[in-house]
């Protein structure tokens, strides 16, 4: 018979402020103890949720966060801590908001679609102007209007950035690389960018047909559900000197913040990859706690293909929002009567929040090879890390936090250890 | 020990190459050399005591000499090469103070008045056929590397004169210059870490200031690298680049 509330929370101990661990035991077989971060406000979400779960007996509904984040302290080859960072929610697998780094020397440790999520490499880029409010304003109305007819959104859009069944076979292998070979990015925007826009273990023959087929004709579209490109206004600065190596350093500046991912072919991509794996797990006996965590052992094939062709969707995401912003760039351009580069839309950084990589970190002290499941949370290096660009080598990476539609965004630098705030947009509604 | 060397190269010490200074009895002799040639402190009568170096009272004397000479560094037993140094920096500026007439060029701000009289020249000039003024300036415009066999004495002089006042003295004597580096200097010191972070410490303060420079440098260099990086990609979108837009393709979606 299933713990009440109480028992349930014998688990769970506050270890520092907004910090909370979950001990093992709280799902059954446990690898490692999970961890979330959550402050006063948040916490009522996530402990309310947990309390309904309960009190409906585990049956029906979804599973509470703190449950998914346990499941997947359950899987093979986990390292240290399954983390959720805020605002975790629920989601398909893994909770919105759940890092968790499986060790590549280990033969046994997975990967899982659920720990990437559907639309892969969903991410969010941030664009500036040298516009101020007061010129954006008069204009408001026309400028919105201008970017739907640019940059199409909905379910089912298609965009208007003529693209061939080639042009997207090469959208996908070579990433951003693609747009700067057409003219649709500029060489800056790719140094801006997580990995340069481009995953390199792409390989085209793993994605399947019926993806490509629902990936071509939305090439440079938005989407549906919480994705946007807003007109944003600089509200508050917490660090002058970040903020001005980023260029976004007054109050009442203008910025474009896009977030958009891979659309219908990196959902295709994980519901392939979901069918394929639940082959595998049978094959090679992986017991999960829940079966939305279906996942394949790295190293087998169905492993290396979902790596692969999930590249690919990364690769796809990074051209869509390169387009997204070639046309941000065209809409404003035609409203202001400028060229882009007059109006200084430089991407200030672009970050994906849903992906997985191979990654070098230090554990116990020990240099380990992980692959870092990230959904619903970004990277944030610390200064000098040699993956950022050269730009941000002494603020720290970028890190884009987009609010829901039409509340605050935050940018972010990447310190050691902590994340430090850093500057408040708040949205011009479009 | 090399400004030992050099200061007694410039008093003219006779027998300069087997002068050993970690020897106590050199050390004695160029005492009572410098004092009998240069300094002359006493009357020859009284410069017995420290003239005879292989007295036993000899250090008694040379203590009582360096007090009538004022010398503000305390006669011990181990500040025998400081004392030196300081007899010789005093035997060159005492040298200096007797040739100074001799050597220097009238300044200036005084040919004005000098030039109201058509018969004077425009300014005096030490004599060009004394030997040692001679000497001194071939020495100067080989330092200079201005020697050239084709300039006569007076073309060599102006070009010594424009490098001197337009490039040296602005870099010597610019007080105002050195100011602002030992600002920059302080700076250096307190590079702030929110601007300038280093990543790690070693411990050492200065050491590392020096590795928050080097990584500045490197910084430098690879945004040089990646602007190269970004001007090949540009001169390649030259060819490829194309960029089309269909409005008709366009769909708006639920």
């Amino acid at each position: 018979m299933g713990r009440t509330y109480e028992q349930e929370m014998d688990y769970i101990e506050s270890i520092a402020p907004c910090q909370y661990l979950v001990k093992q035991g709280f799902v059954p077989n446990m690898r490692v103890p999970g961890t979330f971060y959550v402050n006063e406000h948040l916490k009522s979400l996530i402990f309310e949720e947990l309390q309904a779960a309960v009190a409906k007996g585990g049956v029906g509904g979804f599973l509470p966060a703190v449950k998914q984040l346990a499941n997947v302290a359950a899987l093979p080859g986990i390292v240290q801590k399954s983390i959720a960072l805020p605002d975790v929610h629920s989601g398909y697998g893994f909770a919105i908001g759940n890092v968790a780094a499986f060790d590549m020397a280990d033969p046994e440790a997975v990967v899982s679609p659920g720990g990437v999520g559907f639309d892969i490499n969903c991410g969010v880029r941030l664009l500036r102007t040298n516009l101020m409010e007061a010129d954006v304003a008069p204009v408001k109305e026309q400028l919105a209007q201008s970017l739907f007819d640019h940059i199409p959104v909905g379910v089912g859009s298609q965009g208007i950035i003529p693209t061939t069944a080639k042009d997207l076979e090469a959208a996908l292998e070579m990433g951003m690389d693609y747009s700067l070979r057409e003219g649709y990015a500029w060489a800056e925007d790719k140094e801006h960018c997580e990995e340069q826009g481009r995953l390199l273990q792409a390989d085209i023959t793993k994605v399947s047909q019926r993806a490509k087929k629902r990936g071509l004709p939305q090439m440079g579209t938005l989407g549906a559900g919480n994705h946007y490109a807003e007109i944003q206004v600089v509200e508050e600065i917490y660090d002058e000197a970040a903020a001005r190596k980023m260029g976004i350093d007054r109050l009442g500046q203008v910025c474009v913040m896009i977030h958009s991912g891979s659309r219908g072919l990196g959902h295709q991509v994980a519901t392939d990859a979901l069918t394929a794996m639940e082959r595998a797990m049978a094959r090679d006996g992986i017991q999960v706690n829940d079966r939305q965590l279906a996942c394949a052992r790295i190293s087998s094939k169905e492993g290396q293909d979902y790596l692969a062709a999930m590249a690919c969707a990364a690769n796809y995401a990074f051209v869509n929002r390169a387009s997204m912003t070639f046309l941000a760039r065209q809409a404003f351009a035609k409203m202001f009567k400028k060229p882009p580069d007059q109006l200084d839309m430089h991407v200030v950084y672009d970050v994906s929040h849903n992906i997985a990589k191979v990654e070098e970190h230090l554990v116990d002290g020990q240099m380990k090879q992980l692959l870092v499941h990230r959904k619903g949370s970004t990277r944030a290096f610390p200064p000098h890390h040699p993956l950022i660009p050269i730009d941000y080598q002494l603020t720290g990476q970028p890190v884009l936090i987009g609010g829901t539609m039409g509340t605050c965004s935050y940018v972010l630098t990447g310190q050691p250890l902590i994340i430090a705030l850093q500057i408040q947009a708040s949205k011009v509604q479009v | 020990m090399a400004q030992a060397h050099a200061l007694l190269t410039a008093l003219g010490y006779p027998s300069l190459e087997t002068v050993d200074l970690s020897q106590q009895q050199t050390v004695r002799q160029v005492v009572s050399w410098l004092e009998s040639r240069k300094i002359r402190q006493y009357k020859i009568e009284q410069r017995k005591g420290i003239g005879d170096s292989s007295a036993s009272d000899w250090e008694k004397h040379f203590s009582q000499y360096l007090q009538d000479l004022e010398c503000p560094i305390p006669f011990e037993a181990d500040a025998a090469p400081s004392l030196l140094d300081w007899l010789l920096h005093h035997a060159v500026s005492l040298e200096y103070q007797d040739a100074a007439p001799k050597m220097s060029i009238p300044e200036s701000s005084s040919t004005p008045e000098a030039s109201s009289g058509p018969s004077e020249p425009a300014f005096t000039f030490p004599d060009v056929s004394n030997d040692d003024v001679s000497s001194s300036l071939l020495a100067l415009v080989q330092k200079l590397h201005l020697q050239s066999p084709e300039n006569s004495l007076i073309d060599q002089l102006k070009a010594c004169r424009n490098l001197v006042t337009l490039q040296l003295l602005p870099s010597v004597s610019n007080a105002h210059a050195q100011e602002v580096s030992a600002e920059a200097m302080h700076k250096l010191d307190k590079l702030d870490s929110r601007t300038f972070p280093l990543g790690f410490t070693t411990g050492d303060k200065q050491l590392d200031v020096a590795a928050t420079v080097l990584r500045m440098l490197f910084i430098k260099d690879l945004r040089l690298l990646q602007s190269s990086v970004d001007e090949s990609i540009v001169a390649i979108q030259e060819f490829t680049a194309n960029p089309r837009t269909d409005s008709a393709l366009g769909r708006i979606g639920r």
